[in-house]
């Protein structure tokens, strides 16, 4: 009798942590393919010509784990997330920054995507439940009839100007013809050592080249066709 | 034996005790307010004009495209600020030259902006209204649009008895609503009054003795400012060319000459400074520190300033955190009634 008792805890045991399930998917960011750096000058290939980013905060909602054509749902998170590329050390205990909080049950392999949308969903923009990362005061709330700033991107390039380099993205509208909320998805990537975190990879340079051309200004600030536009290509900044 | 170590303990205990450091005594004096200069809280249906006060603020009605809103540059919960925005953006996207100051306590404030150019809480918001780069909303034409609206009648004719909609009574509601952001009930405000089971740790306590020297004179308490103008040793921005209260007096002893802002709730309402160049506090408390006191061009408060050690900078940061307020910060009254 006590060996079953114990050959059934051992059953249960197995089952509780026998399946090693991952909280979170990590963020690596990029720009043309160097990691990316707060306020670090990226050259470019003229060796002249530079890029550097100060401030990169975008909002996650809808977040899934998918098979490739997205018929398959193997997890998934209700969480709206906040990711800010340069949170300081003392933000970091508060609020995720790179990386993104989902369960990654065992079996899922490279061949798995990640679905999401950059944004925060139009009823969220409404209800006034302003916790944790809808805080208004990180930065990225408009007012209520705007709601949030989904996509915030900003810094400096001599592409620009001189005397005035600096450009700032603010991507928001959460409703109408302009809303702003975009689907994306990318490729799940598995560090080969097993050891680390799964995660997926953010390139800034070929979105932010596409958009410096087809605008030459430097600040996008409310919603509208120009922030439709800057959404409409959100999902250039995922290998796919 | 037993009476051996008994004898060791109690002298270690005893002289363990002498290590403990002494609280550094800091004079907390509770500061009476002054008097407002602004009070509306005596004229007659103040309630009802509290109210239609409010719904203009919020009301995107009041740009020439009907999406600027007061509360688009100024959101509640950072304290009336423009957060994380160094220069305020108004209709279509458009950048101003400055960073929309905090609303807080205005009722006690004699002039209005950062170059003290309005004297009157009523005329102030005339500026942002009309603005072209705010909200381009000529006054005449505003009032023909509220007069349109059969709401806005009703609300106009609860707080003034009167249902035809003018530049006066516009302007009056607003500065009625604007006047009653009071934010006095921060940490400090609750040790200041000796509430029960409010104290400032030792840090707060010594960041508290630091602002006392280092900061007060111009940022008096209990308001945190004096409403005065200064010159702070801001570099002119190229770009943008702003020599402050210059602006508005054309006399060049007030070329640079910034109002002194008040420091409530000043954690959350960043970015710093009239143009917004400094995105943390950290970044103020260093360029204060680093101030030369050679330097003939600052005010005469701020040549007198000592630099601030590593960890005097966090002890006075530590102190400033205790300016906020979130009972005034998420006061449902002050928010868009949903």
């Amino acid at each position: 009798m006590s060996r079953l008792l114990f050959l059934y805890c051992m059953m249960i045991a197995v089952s509780i942590f026998g399946q090693h399930q991952i909280q979170k998917v990590g963020i690596h960011f990029f720009f043309n393919q160097e990691p990316l750096m707060a306020n670090k000058k990226h050259l470019l290939k003229d060796s002249f010509s530079y890029v550097s980013i100060s401030n990169f905060k975008f909002y996650l909602s809808e977040i899934k784990l998918v098979n490739k054509t997205q018929s398959k749902v193997y997890s998934k998170s209700d969480k709206i997330q906040l990711i800010n590329f340069n949170l300081l050390e003392e933000e970091k205990s508060t609020f995720e920054n790179d990386f993104i909080s989902l369960e990654v049950p065992s079996g899922i392999d490279d061949s798995c995507y990640l679905s999401f949308v950059i944004g925060v969903d139009s009823t969220t923009s409404r209800a006034g439940n302003f916790t944790k990362s809808l805080d208004p005061t990180l930065g990225m709330y408009w007012a209520w009839n705007t709601g949030y700033i989904h996509f915030k991107l900003e810094g400096e390039s001599n592409l620009f100007s001189k005397t005035s380099p600096k450009f700032s993205y603010h991507i928001g509208g959460y409703s109408g013809t302009y809303a702003t909320q975009t689907h994306c998805i990318s490729r799940l990537y598995f560090p080969l050592n097993g050891e680390n975190n799964p995660y997926i990879n953010i390139d800034l340079k070929d979105y932010l080249f596409k958009m410096m051309k087809l605008y030459k200004e430097s600040m996008v600030m409310i919603p509208g066709e120009k922030a439709k536009t800057f959404a409409n290509n959100f999902p250039m900044l995922f290998k796919q | 034996m037993r009476q051996y170590i008994l004898f060791v303990l109690f002298f270690f205990v005893l002289f363990s005790f002498s290590f403990l450091k002494k609280k550094e005594f800091v004079f907390i004096e509770n500061i009476p307010w002054p008097k407002p200069i602004h009070n509306y809280t005596q004229t007659p249906n103040y309630e009802a004009k509290f109210q239609l006060g409010r719904s203009l603020f919020y009301d995107p009605l009041l740009s020439a495209d009907s999406t600027i809103s007061c509360s688009s540059c100024h959101l509640s919960f950072t304290g009336f600020a423009h957060v994380d925005h160094s220069l305020s953006h108004g209709i279509n996207g458009q950048i101003g030259n400055r960073n929309a100051p905090a609303l807080i306590n205005l009722a006690w404030s004699p002039s209005f902006h950062w170059d003290g150019m309005f004297s009157s809480l009523e005329s102030q918001s005339l500026n942002p209204i009309e603005s072209p780069i705010e909200m381009n909303m000529p006054i005449s034409k505003l009032e023909k649009t509220l007069n349109l609206k059969n709401n806005y009648k009703t609300m106009f004719y609860n707080a003034f008895g009167d249902s035809v909609i003018d530049k006066e009574k516009i302007l009056n509601s607003l500065a009625v609503f604007v006047s009653a952001l009071v934010s006095k009930n921060s940490k400090y405000d609750k040790v200041m009054r000796k509430d029960k089971g409010v104290s400032f740790t030792d840090q707060e306590n010594r960041g508290y003795k630091i602002f006392q020297i280092a900061c007060a004179s111009c940022h008096q308490e209990p308001l945190f400012t004096n409403h005065s103008f200064k010159r702070n040793g801001l570099l002119v921005d190229s770009a943008l060319n702003d020599l402050g209260r210059y602006n508005v007096t054309n006399n060049p002893k007030d070329s640079l000459l910034f109002k002194v802002p008040t420091l409530r709730n000043i954690q959350y309402t960043f970015p710093y400074m009239h143009d917004g160049r400094f995105m943390r506090l950290k970044e103020v408390i260093k360029h204060y520190s680093n101030l030369s006191f050679k330097n003939i061009e600052l005010s005469k408060e701020l040549r007198k300033m000592k630099a601030l050690g590593e960890h005097e900078q966090k002890d006075l940061l530590s102190f400033l955190y205790t300016l906020s307020d979130k009972e005034f910060l998420f006061d449902k009254r002050f928010q868009f009634q949903r």
